[in-house]
């Protein structure tokens, strides 16, 4: 019984996820093409972005985030930290006031994220689908690619 | 204009204006000049250099602090396009600093130390980068320093900033010309106020001479003509001391001016301070005072022209034993009075003077009339006598009024004029009211009467003659008619009849009267025809006729007969006729006075009728009211005619002869009245056969 009732609460997720791919573009966490880093866990991801030194593929990572207001950056603080911007805003503040780190540089643009991915060693961040180019190279999120339906880190 | 008499090298130490000499002034003024401009000179030079001082400095500071603050910012934002080489990332990150004017050079070498982004020039960027980071190089006008660019403990690269000194050296540059400027303008602007000075003191002194100068020869000329006016007044002062008339000056609210005559001090006392003329004068002649008074007013009113109110003003006042005549003579103010002057004559002795010769004239006159006709003359003193003599006590008004009418005609005819006059005096007294005479007036006419009497006694003798006049030719058709057997009863009748006076004598005293009146009305010379017949009147009897016949002539004269001119104009001859006619018809006496002159204006008669409320229907009403007291078709009274009085007094004297008035009047061809009495014993002598005209006056 119980694990009918599991089955149909995950089917429900499935179908919640699969609606929810319908509504954005898939945002694909990326790094330096060659990079180790292959795979990174959601909460290693949320680390980084929060500001904790994080490791991966042989070097702390450097986190870069899209501009503050667009689909990108708005989706990535929904799906990776779990908060909307004016959570994300009160927390950087937060941490201002602490004398603690800041919050990870924003670029301009996604051509800029490609190429600040490709050459900056350590350097992590994310794109859409269609802006993936051929000097950087995609990342697992717990082990599920972007391809994977279950991938829901998207554009809000 | 007087030119001062000082050359120019003396002006300089010229007189003393208010305890300075104008060179002392002068002096006193370029110190304080030089002083003033040295001073400000100074302070903003002073000024110049402490901002240069204090501001230097801190402009110096804040460069370098824009050099290292800089290039700090620039490596923080330039971080990323350095740490992947992007050229365009670190341009767009140099932003506002690439647009200060202060910003010589930016320069941004990734980590191996290539140039991937730089914005001005600079000669080498080497120095600056041999340097320790964020520590400022001076070099020649720059100030430079350059930063890491460093992420996550990476240096990704460096950027140096090269800020210019070229503003602080501007700065001090400027600061340096306002500085040497002020100066400048400081000693240029007292060199020019000390020109200025120089100029206008010297100016000013020049001016002050002249001034001084103009002072001096204006003291001198004041002087002289104070001792001018002092002398002109002290002589008019003698003249107005001296002279036999008054000069008065009064304002136009009558306020006496203190220069006056002596003489009218002499006359009227002294008058008070501020007292006016009308109250100074008014206390001797207070009605002269009340007219005087009207008349200021309307001149100070302004309705009426100066020149009118004036002539309105009253000429003559007596005080006390005196008459004194004024004169006045505005004095203006452009077209406005301002002053009158009067002119006071004491005319007591000219009028005693005029009063005696005119008496004198009169009493020539009056000889020449009784040389010619004494008996006439007689009966006229006889009659005027018995009139003036009924005025002595109050009687009917109207009755008084015909007498003094008849008096003033008959003394006119007689030449005596001066009794005339005063009759006409009387009558324009009494014009206003219907009252009787005062008292007054009865006491005057009589007394000037006795006065006149009293004079003619001198001439005429204190005896008359007691004789009858006869015309040879008369008394040749008397003797003639004895001769052939006049019978005794009818000869009796004729001498009897010669005690009578001849109508013509009568005719012809009315004719010269007539005559003299017209000259003198500029009527011409009349031509007087006289038809008579030898008529023959009681002379007691007829005399209340004759005399008021006088006033029959006088309106023919005054009112019938038209000017010469109008006479030509009308296709008359010039020369107006006068004919006086006494017939016998049909038992009956008739004497009429005919003219030919303009006719009555019967309309005129009517109008003047109706508005005294008589009957003006009929020719017959018009005629009677011809005859009533007051009525006057003449639109102006003189003292020949135009009271209305005359006819009326004609009318009843007729009335009292048992006689009858007739008018006949025809407009441009003259009037014709007729005077119609029963014939009654002894008033006729028939002796003389008619003859038509048979006396002329020429």
């Amino acid at each position: 019984m119980k694990i009918a009732i599991a089955s149909i609460v995950i089917a429900l997720c499935m179908v919640s996820g699969a609606l929810a791919h319908a509504d954005g573009k898939k945002l694909v966490v990326v790094v330096a093409k060659g990079s180790s880093l292959t795979n990174i866990s959601r909460d290693d991801l949320k680390r980084c972005y929060l500001g904790e030194p994080v490791s991966g593929g042989g070097k702390t990572l450097v986190p870069f985030n899209a501009a503050n207001g667009t689909p990108d950056r708005t989706g990535f603080d929904k799906a990776v930290l779990g908060m909307s911007p004016e959570e994300v805003g009160r927390f950087w503040v937060d941490r201002k006031v602490r004398g603690q780190s800041g919050a990870p540089r924003a670029l301009p643009s996604a051509a800029h994220m490609a190429k600040v991915a490709a050459k900056f060693p350590g350097a992590i961040g994310y794109l859409t689908e269609d802006q993936l180019t051929s000097d950087i190279q995609a990342v697992q999120v717990d082990g599920v690619p972007y391809t994977d339906a279950r991938y829901n880190i998207v554009t809000q | 204009m007087t030119q001062s008499s000082q050359t120019p090298a003396e002006i300089g130490s010229g007189p003393v204006t208010g305890g300075f000499s104008i060179r002392r002034l002068r002096t006193l003024i370029l110190i304080a000049l030089v002083a003033g401009v040295a001073v400000f000179t100074g302070v903003m030079f002073t000024l110049v250099q402490s901002l240069s001082e204090r501001f230097g400095p801190q402009v110096a500071a804040d460069l370098e602090w824009r050099a290292a603050r800089g290039a700090q910012e620039l490596a923080k934002t330039a971080d990323v396009g350095l740490a992947v080489s992007d050229t365009a990332m670190v341009k767009e990150a140099f932003g506002a600093y690439a647009e200060s004017s202060d910003v010589q050079a930016i320069v941004a070498v990734d980590a191996q130390g290539q140039v991937v982004a730089s914005h001005g020039q600079i000669a080498s960027i080497d120095p600056v980068f041999a340097a320790r980071p964020m520590t400022l190089v001076h070099g020649d006008g720059y100030v430079a320093s350059w930063a890491p660019a460093v992420i996550e403990g990476n240096q990704v690269g460096k950027v140096a900033l090269v800020v210019s000194t070229h503003r602080l050296s501007d700065a001090q540059g400027v600061l340096s010309r306002v500085s040497d400027t002020t100066l400048v303008a400081g000693l240029a602007g007292a060199l020019l106020g000390a020109l200025v000075i120089l100029f206008f003191t010297r100016q000013v002194s020049i001016r002050d001479h002249q001034l001084n100068d103009y002072a001096h020869n204006l003291e001198a000329k004041v002087e002289t003509r104070t001792r001018e006016l002092d002398e002109r007044n002290r002589g008019m002062r003698v003249v107005l001391d001296n002279v036999a008339q008054g000069f008065l000056t009064i304002d136009l609210d009558g306020a006496l001016a203190s220069e006056r005559s002596a003489i009218v001090d002499r006359w009227f006392g002294a008058p008070g301070p501020g007292v006016t003329f009308a109250a100074y004068i008014g206390r001797r002649a207070p009605d002269f005072a009340t007219w005087f008074e009207l008349g200021l007013e309307g001149m100070r009113d302004g309705f009426l022209p100066a020149e009118l109110c004036i002539a309105q003003m009253p000429r003559r006042f007596t005080a006390g034993e005196s008459t004194f005549e004024v004169e006045y003579s505005p004095i203006m103010r452009g077209e406005v009075p301002e002053r009158i002057l009067l002119i006071v004559s004491d005319v007591t002795e000219r009028m005693v003077r005029e009063r005696a010769e005119r008496e004198q004239r009169e009493m020539v006159a009056l000889f020449q009339r009784i040389t010619a006709d004494r008996a006439g003359f007689d009966e006229f003193l006889d009659e005027a006598s018995a009139l003036v003599g009924s005025l002595a006590s109050a009687g009917d008004p109207v009755v008084e009024r015909r007498t003094i009418h008849t008096l003033k005609g008959n003394c006119a005819i007689y030449g005596l004029e001066s009794y005339a006059a005063l009759c006409h005096e009387a009558e324009t007294e009494h014009a206003e009211h219907a009252g009787p005479i005062t008292a007054e007036w009865r006491t005057r006419l009589t007394d000037a009467w006795r006065d006149a009497v009293a004079r003619l006694a001198r001439l005429v003798g204190g005896s008359r003659r007691n004789a009858v006049e006869v015309e040879f030719a008369e008394l040749a058709r008397v003797v003639d008619k004895v001769r052939q057997g006049l019978a005794g009863r009818e000869l009796a009748a004729v001498l009897t009849g010669w005690s009578h006076e001849p109508v013509a004598r009568r005719f012809e005293r009315l004719g010269n009267h007539a005559v003299s009146l017209a000259r003198r009305l500029g009527k011409g010379d009349v031509e007087i025809a006289i038809v008579d017949d030898g008529i023959r009147l009681d002379t007691a009897r007829w005399a209340p006729f004759w005399s008021a016949m006088v006033h029959a002539v006088r309106n023919a004269v005054d009112h019938g007969i038209e000017p010469p001119e109008q006479r030509v104009r009308g296709g008359k001859s010039a020369r107006p006729k006068l004919t006086f006619t006494a017939t016998r018809a049909r038992g009956r006496l008739l004497i009429s006075v005919a003219d030919d002159g303009g006719g009555i204006d019967w309309e005129a008669v009517r109008v003047k009728a109706r508005e005294a409320g008589l009957p003006a229907e009929s020719q017959a009403d018009l005629e009677q009211a011809l005859f009533s007291d007051g009525l006057s078709t003449a639109r102006v009274t003189t003292d020949t005619s135009g009271r209305g009085v005359g006819m009326g007094a004609l009318r009843e004297a007729v009335a009292a002869l048992g006689g009858s008035v007739e008018i006949e009047s025809t407009a441009g061809a003259g009037t014709v009245v007729r005077y119609r009495f029963p014939e009654a014993d002894g008033q006729i002598l028939p002796l003389r056969p008619p003859t038509q005209p048979n006396f002329h006056i020429a």
